[in-house]
């Protein structure tokens, strides 16, 4: 499979996973789990389109590695943008779109009122972050060595023909 | 590529633990008992939960009970803690005991609530919850 067929089904299927399923999955919930999410606090519309914008750029940035040498620097921006991306989704993921809590980066509270009683919830996944930290500046270090590698056998120059041979004059 | 694999299953193994712990703690709903010993004057107030762990790591529990008077200073508190092997269960009992005063004071008319905590972390000690429930008093089924 050539780079460019590799990276047109990479993205579709990054579109499929992370766009069209997200959008669609709300339809497929029973309401009464909708309207407990939205008094936890979470925006159900808002997390689905976050997730959904991010899976179109990572979609898009794919495609842009496909087509782009791997010499070029736009090759190596797409590179780390991507991976700056998987961090974000993580976040938001794990934030479930709240914006206010996005900041606390894996430790996330609710608070859920039913019948007057008040349920306090506060997830702590900042070691599910801080892991996703670590890879994603892997692998942004892995793009930039892959980077310069590009570019150095891209300026290996040809080999000399070999001279030729007095008898031939 | 193995540190996304190692993250996927890390937080997969680890809601899959919670989920068991917290669903089994809160199948059937929460029962409170309140009695009042005449003889010693003391009231009491009981709750009996057996959280289980169907998960595949182990995961630490604590289960904290505070009964509250109208201006939110507890009255008494128990807490206690357990650490559940996976496939591991526990039954926990929490007893508050209240003075005569306190008890009449709450159970005839004062304003209270019953504040219940849930910790639990699992993935050794590295992913956890929380949940605090507080209960005002009449709607304690």
């Amino acid at each position: 499979m050539s780079n460019r067929t590799g990276a047109l089904v990479s993205a579709a299927i990054t579109l499929l996973l992370f766009t069209v399923i997200p959008l669609m999955a709300p339809q497929y919930l029973p309401p009464s789990y909708i309207e407990t999410l939205a008094r936890t606090g979470i925006d159900v519309p808002s997390f689905v389109n976050q997730l959904a914008i991010m899976g179109v750029a990572v979609a898009a940035l794919t495609l842009v590695k496909g087509f782009v040498a791997p010499a070029s620097p736009i090759y190596l921006l797409a590179a780390l943008a991507s991976s700056g991306l998987t961090f974000a989704f993580t976040v938001v993921t794990l934030s479930f779109g709240k914006l206010e809590e996005l900041g606390n980066l894996g430790l996330t509270s609710m608070t859920v009122e039913v019948q007057g009683s008040v349920n306090a919830i506060t997830l702590d996944f900042r070691f599910l972050v801080q892991l996703t930290a670590l890879t994603v500046a892997l692998r942004m270090v892995e793009a930039v060595f892959a980077y310069l590698e590009a570019r150095k056998e891209a300026k290996v120059p040809e080999p000399p023909s070999a001279p030729a041979r007095a008898a031939d004059i | 590529m193995i540190t996304q694999i190692v993250s996927l299953a890390a937080f997969g193994l680890s809601m899959y633990s919670v989920y068991g712990v917290l669903s089994s703690t809160f199948s059937g709903g929460l029962g409170f008992e309140m009695d009042f010993d005449e003889a010693t004057g003391v009231g009491s107030l009981r709750l009996e939960v057996t959280p289980q762990n169907p998960g595949y790591l182990d995961a630490d529990v604590t289960l904290g009970l505070k009964l509250l008077d109208g201006d939110g200073v507890a009255v008494a508190s128990e807490s206690f803690s357990a650490a559940l092997a996976p496939g591991g269960y526990e039954t926990i009992s929490l007893v508050l005991e209240v003075s005569r005063e306190d008890y009449e004071r709450i159970a005839l008319g004062g304003e209270s609530s019953i504040e219940l905590f849930l910790g639990l972390r699992t993935l050794f000690d590295l992913v956890g919850i929380s949940d605090t429930i507080t209960i005002p008093q009449g709607v304690q089924g």
